[in-house]
């Protein structure tokens, strides 16, 4: 690799760095602390340094207000004497004055000139005098008198500078720790945030590489990462569920309908070869016919099922009224059960609205009847009945006097083309209670099995679709 | 950055060694002499405590230590102000 190459990868890494969450949160994080750093420094310094000089001042300006008012009694003479006697008490030797004439010569106090900076009227000023020789700190406040008389009362602020220097340098101190801290603590966050970053994004790489069996490992922290992981888990099952039904359905197709489709393609070749007349090609012809609409409507019944699976049908989601479906499906298999020489009892209330699929619910309705007139015996009762049990709750139950189901069998009567033993001789192909139960999961409900009549010789089959009346 | 140079010139004490600065006077023996000339001025009736202050401070004063002396009779001064 060339330099320039190189170079330019580093600084096409420094951009990403700069632009990430992370960097920015922690900048964020670093600002956050050092704002809050300068703002104790702030507190700190006008609590103490800024209190004493607000109290220097305040004694300054107190004095001069003194002295001003001697002047108005007494003019020169008496702010002399006031200066003189304020300077023998001042044990703290703190204390400056000095009154001076208008050509600016000395008439008492304390100071052997006036200072060169305090030449504005009646002002503040920060400044230095000499003591022994050695430039001491001052804080003054000239006053104009009158007469060109000028007053000048200062304080030595050397204990204010000392506490000053105190201070600045403890200040300077503890913001260089600050920013070490801020700094510091930064990276961690930076690297905190990698480190729990990465679990979800390791996971994704793996099931983009194609291991759809992994999936984010969670904390027991129970934050907002293990949620974003949690809902990363759970959009993988979906996935995942849609995957297996997907599976299934081709798996079904492979297989269940591999056989019916060579079985129609024999019969037909069969035929052809050897049929002697054509009365019997035709009748091979048309059982074949048959077969293949046999074929094609468990074609239709597979898509069914994998559309109510995949759930996607929710967005077709309407309300209507459960008691009108269950009206059109009587009336349909009432006149079977009839021609079978059975009969159909209903009972329902008025009005059962629900929101949800109205085909979807209507199938799954039809083909529980369909169950039932086809395992009951001619001059058996069928019972198709609805309530609502509960205000988001709808429960359908179609009870026959057919041989029942064994318990063993129930729990796989609603795989795909599952059928039991005894029930081989008759027609159908094992998809009917799949469509039911796939119907009710994306109803929020269930498929339950039971017995009609519990104890009697021919139990019937109780089957109780419940579904939630809400979207 | 720039800020963090701000606070430093902030900080910093404001020293600045100027030849021409004013001079105090309130320190120099000739101040001595000003307060015991005061001092002597409150006459008979000051506390033997504050003419002691007084005494050691002329002492200090004499010696040459001016500074000393000067905080003395400040005390002395005051203590005797204080008894009016
Ligand atoms: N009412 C019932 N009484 C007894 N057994 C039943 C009843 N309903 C279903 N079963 C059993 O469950 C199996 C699966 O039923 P399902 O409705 O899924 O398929 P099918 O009725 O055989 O075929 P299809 O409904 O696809 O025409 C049936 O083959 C039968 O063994
Ligand atoms: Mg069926």
């Amino acid at each position: 690799m060339t330099a320039p190459a190189e170079e330019n990868g580093g600084w096409r890494d420094l951009g990403a760095y700069l632009k990430s969450a992370g960097f920015r949160f922690a900048t964020l994080f670093a600002v956050l602390f050092l704002a809050a750093m300068v703002g104790f420094a702030f507190m700190l310094w006008w609590g103490t340094a800024g209190t004493l000089s607000r109290q220097i001042d305040d004694a300054i300006r107190a004095d001069a207000l003194g002295l001003q008012e001697a002047w108005r009694s007494g003019g020169t003479a008496a702010v002399v004497d006031a200066i003189g006697e304020r300077l023998a008490v001042d044990i703290d030797d703190h204390a400056i004055y000095l009154l001076a004439d208008s050509a600016g010569l000395r008439i008492g106090g304390n100071l052997d000139r006036w200072p060169a900076v305090a030449q504005a009227s009646w002002s503040w000023s920060a400044d230095t005098v000499r003591r022994d020789g050695v430039a001491v700190p001052a804080r003054m406040h000239h006053v104009p008198l009158g007469q060109g008389h000028r007053l000048l009362v200062g304080r030595d602020a050397t204990d204010r500078e000392k506490l000053r220097t105190l201070l600045s340098e403890a200040l300077l101190w503890s913001f260089a720790v600050a920013v070490a801290f801020a700094i510091a603590g930064a990276a961690a966050l930076r690297r905190a945030l990698g480190e729990r970053l990465r679990a979800a994004s390791m996971t994704a790489g793996a099931i983009a590489a194609g291991d759809l069996t992994r999936r984010v490992p969670l904390s027991a922290q129970r934050d907002e990462f293990d949620q974003l992981g949690a809902s990363m888990n759970a959009m993988l099952d979906r996935i995942d569920q849609l995957m297996v039904g997907i599976k299934g359905v081709s798996d079904s197709i492979a297989h269940d309908l591999r056989t019916p489709i060579a079985r129609a393609r024999m019969r037909l070749e069969n035929a052809l070869m050897s049929a002697p007349d054509e009365e019997t090609l035709r009748a091979a012809m048309e059982t074949t016919v048959a077969d293949l609409d046999g074929i094609s409507r468990v074609f239709q019944a597979l898509l069914r099922i994998a559309e109510a699976e995949a759930g996607a049908r929710r967005a077709a989601f309407a309300p209507f009224d459960l008691a009108q479906v269950l009206a059109d499906a009587a009336e349909v298999y009432g006149a079977l059960a009839e021609e079978r020489g059975q009969h159909l009892q209903t009972s329902w209330p008025d009005k059962l609205e629900m929101v949800g699929d109205r085909d979807m619910v209507l199938q799954a309705i039809a083909n529980l009847l369909d169950n039932a007139v086809k395992f009951t015996p001619q001059g058996g009762t069928i019972r198709l009945n609805a309530s609502a049990p509960a205000r988001d709750r709808r429960e359908i139950s179609v009870c026959d006097e057919g041989p029942g189901l064994a318990p063993e069998d129930r729990a796989r009567a609603g795989e795909r083309f599952f059928r039991a033993d005894p029930s081989r001789a008759l027609p159908g192909s094992g998809l009917g209670l799949s469509l039911v139960k796939a119907v009710a999961a994306l109803h929020g409900g269930g498929l339950r099995l039971g017995d009609a009549q519990a104890g009697a010789e021919r139990t019937g089959l109780e089957a109780r679709l419940i579904l939630s009346s809400r979207a | 950055m720039a800020w963090v140079f701000a606070l430093l010139l902030l900080f910093a004490p404001s020293v600045s060694a100027e030849h021409a600065a004013p001079r105090l006077m309130s320190d120099s023996p000739e101040y001595c002499a000003e307060l015991l000339g005061r001092f002597a001025a409150l006459g008979p009736q000051v506390s033997s405590q504050s003419r002691a202050l007084a005494e050691e401070g002329r002492k200090l004063c004499l010696e040459g230590q001016s500074r000393s002396g000067i905080a003395k009779l400040r005390r002395a001064l005051k203590e005797a102000q204080r008894e009016e």
